[in-house]
């Protein structure tokens, strides 16, 4: 083998290597992304305890979720709650169900809004954006 | 350069770039690990604290044993209106759907030094509880009051 071919060889083979490591990168990255997926489950499991906190206290109230939620979309029903990333399939959605007193109700949807409220009147609780 | 030579460096760094590889993949791998471990250590919630808001119903809402004062509307906080306190209230103030409701929370509910013992309907966990909750509660009774103490026996969830 002349050294001009094996150069040319040599320097083939590193750069498969490099972009080897490039997609691993990109691959590490993208399940990086996929903690989306944590934050979903937990913002879901938060609006559960913060309905059953709302069911709990004697009276109107509301309060304000603390942090921005624009990556995701929301539907609270009676009983339950979806937290969803828009255009994502509906296996990936988070939903997390709570039981209200006979009489209450939960409803509301909020779609990639950075401030979300509940809100609790006399035997209804409400999600929305906050005003 | 010599033939051999450069033969022995295309496998010398053919390896090298091997074991690197191995060595690169494995430290995104274990950090990409690392960080999904410690976000998920960070957001873990305490076992008895969604126990703990669920039963704040009981003695703060209307719709279970809160005490509503007739004349005012109001709601007592941390009260139980004796006349309430039923397995029948208990029902429409909480209750788990019949056949998946044992993974959820349950609860028995007992007014210490009272008789009456109330259990929610997916509660089958009788003195192998997974905690215990204690409330200080005003009891009120027929126009008069006292103070009281409701334990809460908190089933968790049973299976995974």
């Amino acid at each position: 083998m002349n050294s001009k071919g094996l150069a040319v060889l040599m320097t083939s083979f590193e750069i498969i290597v490099v972009a080897g490591v490039i997609f691993m990168l990109i691959t590490a990255g993208k399940t990086y992304a996929e903690s989306l997926t944590i934050q979903k489950i937990n913002t879901a499991e938060d609006i559960r305890m913060m309905v059953n906190v709302l069911d709990g206290i004697p009276g109107d109230a509301i309060v304000e979720y603390p942090k921005n939620v624009s990556a995701f979309s929301f539907i609270l029903r009676p009983e339950s709650v979806i937290v969803f990333v828009k255009d994502e399939p509906e296996q990936k959605n988070a939903i997390r169900s709570f039981h209200l007193p006979k009489g209450y109700t939960a409803e509301g949807t909020l779609e990639q809004k950075s401030r979300l409220c509940l809100e609790k009147k006399s035997t209804k609780i409400l999600l929305r954006e906050c005003s | 350069m010599n033939t051999k030579a450069q033969i022995f460096d295309v496998a010398r760094k053919t390896v090298f770039w091997l074991v690197i590889s191995f060595f690169i993949a494995m430290i995104m791998g274990g950090t990409a690990y690392a960080f999904g471990s410690y976000r998920k250590a960070l957001l873990e919630i305490p076992p008895d604290l969604p126990s703990e808001f669920i039963s704040l119903r009981f003695v703060n809402n209307p719709a279970c044993f809160a005490y509503l004062d007739p004349r005012t509307n109001t709601v007592q906080s941390n009260s139980i209106d004796i006349s309430k306190f039923t397995q029948e209230q208990l029902d429409n103030c909480y209750s788990t759907p019949s056949e998946k409701g044992y993974k959820e929370h349950n609860f028995r509910l007992v007014l210490q030094g009272a008789s009456t013992e109330l259990k929610t309907n997916n509660y089958y966990f009788d003195g192998r509880d997974d905690f215990i909750l204690e409330k200080e509660v005003t009891l009120y009774d027929s126009g008069t009051t006292k103070r009281g103490i409701l334990v809460i026996y908190v089933q968790e969830k049973i299976g995974s």
